[in-house]
């Protein structure tokens, strides 16, 4: 009893640091949202006002966003969360850094079933918990996410409840919660189901007729992809290699990158938003548990094969598309390195040579220390810098500045340089949706909003705000110049009569 | 059996198949190395002091306040130092690089080679592990046109470790004349080498 009151008290405490690194300063770093979020948030405020998407279609199954066709869930996701804290930054983070510390606690929850240990379940919640991959998804908001939380719950439902029909009919809702969340569930929950029959094929056969509940349940929820294939399609088309003419060669190439100890350890993702520079995917403390994990599960006489085929499945939705190594879409890796790390410091803590022991463990536990704190200081200091471009900031700035005096003018055009200013102004102007529906023009324009490419040339009689990149031709009498938060001029605003 | 059967032995059945065996690999590697030599200019994978201080100095200038303890203690040459050599010495065994250099034959028999050391816990396969580590560690200072050529044996020299695997039974040596096959069309859609040269002139 006293033993699970403390395994108890030490995972609230895990949880607590798990909630703290996810919501710190969550609306201010990273430094402005791209414009994906804009859009979810967006679409998200226009459904709570007016039960219709920005292009006024009704609760919609999937949302068409730049042509991407998101799936459902990813976007009423964030309606309670808009409502309860506004259409801002942080209230569009807010359920990817919650959903992300749910996380920990259901990986404590698989773990603890994989290994019957609860000194490696807590371990894996805490290493996920302190996770720079978790943590840099956890706090902004992606579909891959919630993707990632369903389908963990999905697999940990299944392992508790696996003898019941109550639990199966469980882990189908979840596994079709996480089908409708992000493109890439198509591929990855169809694997991991394939990978959980193959696992438990003798305990399956058992049930005979009681499955035909759950397939039901998981089908009711393919209906929404099933009805809108075709759209669904779009998305898988731009990023896939499919159509590539040596797709075996790339998709080889693709799958082996997500194993690249550079990607893991030491670089990470080339695309900015995925990783702070100078780190990998994961600490570098945690390579030699990781692989000392590895190789004590490959050992043992009784094999977690979930794990091991998980791992070696968990690369391939990835692999269908480019470039590679993609962190985001990889996501499928999340609780594995920390539960092989786990697996792998525990057994160091079984080595019978005592000052041995002592050595490896107060080494790794300083040079952990060490990478953690490295971490948060590229995190909170270097990133917003470092990658202010990658997260389209200098938009919520301008509108800041804006917001106050558009009453001014009777034109207000915007150069689109950046892409999508339509959905940035929507979102920090908090546009009300159903006076956009009839006043918009396409990604041109809405309202006195004007959108234009290489030049602007005025359509309305009246005073117009000029809002143009630095090198852009603009009106002679500047008003404010916009910086970035890496200090980069980013706009120039300027005013013509 | 069937040999068995026409009055050839065990042992000569285990002698050609561990023959085959080194020949498929010898011969998917020879022919890597044929087509290496069209190569004209190698990628370089070194690392060196210089990089160090440039990393440093290109980090720094993200801090608050440059000249703060805090910035010396996140951004220093002590631990960039062994960030930037830990990166050179592992894209040596990056799957892609392997796949590139050594082909699908020679990833997979390294790979099992690898297996057959931890699982069987071999004194001798781990030295052999521990002598790679040291060649593979010296490349990473060196810049020369042989460091891929030094890699290669280097690696593929722990293909020996799976000899056992192959020779066990005929499902495995057919795996292995696979395997060739698919190497030699992979050497043959790849004969530009893209992990290993940057520029070559095709034969």
């Amino acid at each position: 009893m006293k033993s699970f009151l403390n395994s108890k008290f030490v995972l609230v405490l895990i949880v607590l640091i798990a909630f703290v690194l996810r919501f710190y300063q969550l609306g201010v770093v990273p430094p402005h949202l791209n414009w994906d979020e804009a859009s979810n948030g967006y679409n998200a405020y226009s459904i709570l006002k007016t039960g219709r998407d920005e292009y006024g279609n009704f609760m919609p199954q999937t949302f068409k966003a730049f042509g991407d066709y998101n799936l459902a869930l990813s976007v009423y996701t964030l309606v309670p969360s808009i409502a309860i804290f506004g259409l801002n930054q942080f209230a569009v983070r807010f359920p990817s850094a919650l959903l992300g510390t749910l996380t920990i606690l259901v990986t404590y929850l698989l773990a603890l079933k994989i290994f019957q240990n609860k000194k490696i379940a807590l371990l894996s919640a805490f290493l996920l918990a302190i996770d720079p991959w978790h943590l840099q998804f956890s706090r902004y908001d992606h579909e891959a996410n919630f993707m990632v939380f369903w389908s963990i719950l999905g697999v940990t439902t299944y392992l508790y409840g696996k003898r019941s029909q109550k639990g199966l009919v469980l882990t189908a809702a979840f596994f079709g919660l996480a089908l409708n969340t992000y493109h890439g569930a198509k591929i990855w929950i169809p694997l991991i189901l394939i990978l959980l029959a193959v696992t438990n094929f003798k305990s399956l056969l058992k049930f005979r007729k009681k499955l035909i509940l759950p397939v039901v349940v998981f089908l009711i929820f393919t209906i929404p992809i099933i009805s809108n294939f075709q759209n669904s399609l779009i998305r898988g088309q731009s990023v896939g290699i499919f159509s590539k003419k040596d797709f075996l060669q790339t998709f080889i190439s693709n799958y082996l990158s997500h194993y690249n100890l550079n990607f893991l350890f030491t670089n990470g993702d080339s695309i900015g938003r995925h990783s702070v520079s100078g780190m990998g995917e994961l600490y570098v403390f945690e390579l030699p548990l990781v692989l000392a994990g590895l190789v004590f599960l490959i050992h043992q006489k009784e094999k977690k094969w979930l794990l091991l085929l998980w791992f070696l499945t968990a690369a391939i939705p990835a692999a269908l598309a480019s470039p590679t190594p993609h962190a985001l879409r990889a996501l499928t890796f999340i609780p594995l390195y920390p539960m092989f790390a786990s697996v792998g410091f525990y057994q160091i803590t079984k080595i019978r040579n005592n000052y041995f022991k002592q050595a490896i463990l107060t080494t790794l536990i300083l040079i952990g220390s060490y990478n953690v704190a490295t971490y948060l200081h590229l995190y909170y200091i270097h990133y917003p810098r470092q990658k202010a471009l990658d997260w389209q900031d200098g938009f919520r700035q301008t509108m800041d500045y804006i917001k106050n005096i558009e009453g001014n003018y009777q034109t207000i055009a915007i150069s689109n340089y950046y892409g999508h200013p339509y959905i940035f102004t929507l979102f920090y102007s908090q546009y009300p949706p159903d006076k956009y529906f009839g006043t918009k023009d396409g990604e041109n324009g809405f309202d006195k909003y004007e959108f234009f490419g290489a030049s602007w040339g005025k359509t309305k009689p009246g005073k117009a705000l000029l809002v143009t990149p630095m090198w852009q031709s603009h009106a002679p009498k500047v008003l404010k110049n916009i910086y970035s938060t890496d200090g980069d001029l980013r706009y120039v605003i300027s005013e013509t009569e | 059996m069937l040999f068995t059967k026409f009055g050839i032995s065990e042992e000569k059945i285990n002698k050609s198949k561990l023959l085959l065996f080194f020949v498929l690999i010898a011969s998917a590697i020879i022919f890597r190395l044929w087509q290496s030599t069209g190569c004209t200019a190698y990628l370089v994978k070194q690392f060196k002091l210089s990089d160090v201080t440039l990393s440093v100095e290109s980090e720094r200038i993200y801090e608050q306040n440059p000249n703060s303890i805090e910035a010396k203690i996140f951004n220093n040459k002590l631990t960039t130092a062994p960030h930037l050599l830990a990166e050179v010495f592992t894209s040596y065994f990056e799957p892609r690089y392997l796949l590139n250099l050594i082909g699908p034959i020679g990833t997979i028999t390294v790979t099992i080679g690898v297996w057959t050391i931890i699982k069987k816990r071999s004194k001798k396969g781990l030295f052999h592990l521990a002598a790679i580590s040291l060649v593979i560690l010296y490349l990473t200072f060196q810049n020369q046109k042989e460091n891929h050529l030094i890699a290669l044996i280097s690696l593929l020299s722990l293909s020996a470790w799976s000899k056992s695997f192959f020779v066990e039974n005929k499902w495995n040596i057919t795996l292995l004349i696979a395997l060739f096959i698919i190497s030699i069309w992979y050497f043959m859609i790849t004969w530009h080498l893209p992990q290993i040269c940057n520029e070559i002139i095709f034969k």
